[in-house]
């Protein structure tokens, strides 16, 4: 099957290991959404794909052959990122036509489609972009590539509450369009967790989960009742987390727990992503 | 490979600040032109205006590797490429202005043809004349091309020096350098070498700049240097915030 394959990658910063041993296999066609806190090493690991920073140890291959200062891999991935590295003096306009010339693939017409729609004059100076329109200008160029990787780093940094469903919508339209592996880096992981159908989850900058959503969400879920019924309960079980409110706690436990062997009295219910998500990286405040 | 993209790039970048350049020259030339004509002044020279267009392109390559880096990144080219399309780039530019620069020369020899007023080319104000019509036309051409490339090479070494200089060396080079080269340097030359070092350097540079052969050969070794140095650079040059 073809992928983009992260091999054993580490990278550091001086004393800082930013990743570490990194392994990772995004297949075509899907939707990823990479998670992790601020600091964890997406943006890092992104910037290592796409040879825009070179990894300590370790490579990147896309269907076998090495991804870095290879231009026919290259131009198989975009990525989007944070930060703006198009020349403040361009027009978004022309930032269209020379992404051209470096994709040729790039769908001039979806672009100023795309502008119309989420309201970016293309006659704009890039410059000139609120933090919220620049992440649109660089969505708008990203989605108009057809690239069959798309890394979207932040997208929707700065991005009100209008434009960001927006761009879900649009974000699945382009997808069911041209199907395209898409690794969506986020904070917003509730929004994400529709979308999304692989889950990375990197932390400190190490990988602590890479499975499809479903599977994920499958293993884990809470348990909620009195507080003495729900320890004796979860005594034999492995608890991830809990929480006490009054005289109700929440249990949140790894494994399936079949919803007749409840003992009466207690609840149990699936857990969201994003709670996921923090129960999984929440150990009590970060090192830097 | 995205070479003819990225030359396409670097060629529409370099544009408006050459348009620009020769606007000011342009602005220049008519300035002395009609003070020359409408002032009573009883004599004028203008030489040498070809030394502007090479101060000119080693600021061009001083600022032509951040943006265009990053752009290139951006849009999945390699280091390769950023390189190659850079040295093309320099080539067509340093060719492009060393014609433009030739045919201002021939116009200004037209314009101020009195006794009064004349224009000297840039080879001639320094080695005097060197043949006539179409020899000294390509001489000249070479000599100005030649001459751009190395200060153009030698901008862009700088600004990718800079560009992976972490802060600390960065001050240590922009301070060490000048105190090197003005002050150790003449102050050892002067009580250690006694003069020894300033007169190796002098007749070095008469070597190698001493006739207009000479001065081509050597900017073209200078910037094929200056290149070589900046490959390992870009090689390993990663994306900055």
């Amino acid at each position: 099957m073809k992928c983009l394959s992260v091999d054993n990658v580490t990278k550091r910063f001086g004393d800082i290991t930013a990743l570490s041993g990194i392994n990772l296999d995004f297949y075509e066609n899907k939707i990823y959404g990479l998670l992790g806190r601020n600091g964890a090493g997406k943006s890092t690991l992104l910037n290592i794909i796409t040879g825009r920073l070179f990894a300590d140890e370790g490579s990147v291959t896309l269907d076998g052959t090495p991804v870095i200062e290879n231009e026919k891999n290259l131009s198989r991935i975009f990525m989007m990122s944070e930060n703006n590295y198009y020349p403040e003096s361009m027009k978004v306009s022309e930032a269209f036509g020379w992404t051209k010339e470096f994709y040729p693939s790039f769908d001039m017409e979806r672009a100023y489609d795309l502008s119309e729609r989420f309201g970016l004059s293309p006659n704009k100076k890039i410059k000139s972009l609120s933090t919220g329109y620049s992440s649109i200008f660089k969505l708008i160029t990203a989605l108009s590539t057809n690239a069959p990787y798309i890394l979207l780093d932040e997208p929707v940094l700065g991005l009100d509450a209008n434009h960001r469903d927006l761009f879900y919508k649009v974000l699945i339209e382009v997808y069911s369009e041209n199907p395209a592996t898409f690794i969506i880096s986020t904070h917003l992981i509730e929004e994400v967790s529709g979308i999304v159908e692989g889950v990375v989850v990197i932390d400190a900058g190490r990988i602590i989960c890479n499975e499809s959503r479903e599977s994920l969400l499958s293993r884990y879920c809470c348990i909620t009742g009195a507080v003495s019924a729900v320890d004796a309960f979860v005594q034999d079980k492995k608890v991830i987390a809990s929480e006490t409110l009054g005289g109700l706690k929440n249990a949140y436990i790894e494994g399936t727990v079949v919803k007749g062997s409840l003992p009466e009295g207690l609840n149990i219910s699936g857990i969201d992503l994003q709670k996921l998500f923090i129960l999984l990286t929440n150990k009590g405040g970060r090192k830097q | 490979m995205n070479i003819k993209a990225a030359l396409k790039y670097r060629l529409y970048d370099s544009k408006k600040p050459i348009l620009i350049y020769y606007l000011a020259i342009a602005g220049l030339l008519l300035l002395l032109f009609t003070s020359f004509m409408s002032i009573k002044i009883s004599s004028g020279r203008v030489n040498g205006m070809e030394m502007a267009s090479a101060i000119f392109l080693f600021v061009f390559g001083m600022n032509s590797f951040k943006e265009s880096f990053r752009l290139f990144m951006q849009n999945g080219v390699s280091r390769k490429t950023v390189f190659v399309s850079q040295l093309l780039s320099a080539l067509i530019i340093c060719a492009t202005m060393s014609l433009i620069d030739n045919i201002i020369s021939f116009l200004n020899k037209i314009i101020f043809t009195s006794d009064r007023f004349s224009y000297t080319g840039l080879i001639e104000q320094i080695y005097g004349k060197q043949g006539s019509g179409i020899s000294m036309a390509i001489l000249s051409f070479v000599f100005c091309f030649s001459l751009n490339l190395a200060f153009l090479s030698l901008g862009f070494l700088i600004t990718t020096l800079y560009y992976r200089m972490n802060k600390g060396q960065k001050i240590a080079v922009s301070i060490g350098v000048p105190a090197l080269l003005y002050v150790i340097l003449p102050v050892l030359d002067t009580i250690l070498f006694k003069k020894a070092l300033s007169d190796a350097f002098g007749k070095l540079f008469s070597f190698a700049f001493g006739s207009p052969f000479a001065s081509i050969l050597s900017c073209i070794i200078l910037s094929a240097v200056f290149y070589c140095f900046c490959w390992p650079l870009i090689k390993k040059a990663v994306v900055r915030d």
